[in-house]
């Protein structure tokens, strides 16, 4: 290892040589270089300094923010959305049975109704073939009920 | 209460759930504030503004998606690109003018610091919003590509360069002080 290889680890993994992927042997080349053991320490000293930069906010900075406060985009939030936050994060599943609710009434609905009679299907059927009656005519000869009928002889 | 179930109560408009969770973050949201526009009122003005759009737009976080520190800082460093950095130019050339001042008056007495606001000062304000988000306010590359809005390779490479940045202006400035007669 030589002094410019040790620099860009230093700039890429910062000062924790722990951190570094070539730990050993840069610790090797930092115990007999005084110049990295000084561009090390400049930069601990570096992220130490910033670690513990703190500023404290302004007593009145807080009580000013409270008073500016505008009025929540309440409008903006939907029913559902309203509705939602009232639930803990815990109850989550509550948010999915709610959400899954419409589509299992829905289904129950049309399991339960009596759309599909017997009676309807033919009606419907006869319908069709009615409607259609040139280009379905190939199916009809070929079924033995409707050529009776057709064509008794 | 963690940031999160405070943040449930701000979404029902809780007052008292807000100022505690800005009294959690003020100070570290402020100490970041002042790194990156340079100057206190500037500073103020940014967390005053963030902590708005953290109450008027409270429902639009989402706990579990990412750390409530994570997205505080994301909008404060929205609030700073749409806001400071469109002025940048005569802004720092009135925070160089004025600023120093004043940074100098809270860090009084402490050498380093000094020379460090001096080599921060030089770095591009991208850089210097990594470098902050990273060692000052201890976030991962991950969540600082996230708050910046760039990628994680994009971010490591704005560390990079600013900590070389920072390490040569320092080195050479203590290295010309040993230096001089």
């Amino acid at each position: 290892m030589n002094l410019s290889q040790f620099l860009n680890l230093l700039d890429t993994y910062g000062s924790n040589l722990q951190s570094w992927p070539e730990a050993a042997a840069a610790q090797q080349f930092l115990d007999r270089t005084p110049a990295a053991q000084h561009a090390l320490n400049a930069a601990k000293n570096i992220e130490q300094c910033l670690r513990h930069d703190v500023t404290l906010a302004p007593a009145e900075l807080s009580a000013r923010i409270l008073q500016s406060l505008p009025a929540q985009d309440v409008g903006a939030r939907s029913l559902w959305q309203q509705l939602l936050l009232q639930f803990p994060k815990q109850q989550r599943w509550l948010r999915v049975a709610s959400a899954l609710a419409p589509l299992l009434f829905g289904f129950l609905l049309g399991y339960n109704s009596d759309f599909a009679s017997p009676e309807a299907d033919d009606g419907y059927y006869l319908w069709v073939y009615a409607d259609n009656l040139e280009a379905t005519l190939g199916e009809f000869s070929s079924n033995s009920d409707f050529a009776e009928e057709q064509d008794p002889s | 209460m963690d940031d999160d179930e405070l943040m449930r109560a701000v979404q029902r408009q809780d007052k008292s759930a807000f100022q505690q969770l800005m009294t959690r973050h003020l100070d570290s949201l402020y100490s970041y504030a002042i790194r990156l526009t340079r100057d206190t009122n500037n500073a103020e003005d940014l967390v005053q503004e963030t902590w708005s759009r953290v109450w008027s737009n409270g429902a639009k976080y989402t706990a579990g998606k990412a750390k409530f520190s994570t997205w505080l800082y994301r909008i404060l460093y929205n609030v700073f690109v749409d806001q400071y950095r469109r002025h940048q130019q005569p802004a720092a050339a009135m925070a160089d003018a004025q600023g120093h001042d004043e940074l100098s008056d809270l860090q009084a007495n402490e050498q380093l610091k000094e020379r460090l606001d001096c080599a921060l000062k030089q770095l591009s304000s991208n850089q210097r919003a990594a470098l902050l988000l990273f060692h000052q306010q201890g976030f991962s590359t991950r969540e600082v590509a996230n708050i910046m809005h760039i990628n994680v390779r994009a971010a490591e490479s704005l560390l990079v360069r600013a900590r070389r940045a920072l390490r040569v202006s320092l080195t050479q400035e203590i290295g010309n002080e040993e230096n001089m007669p």
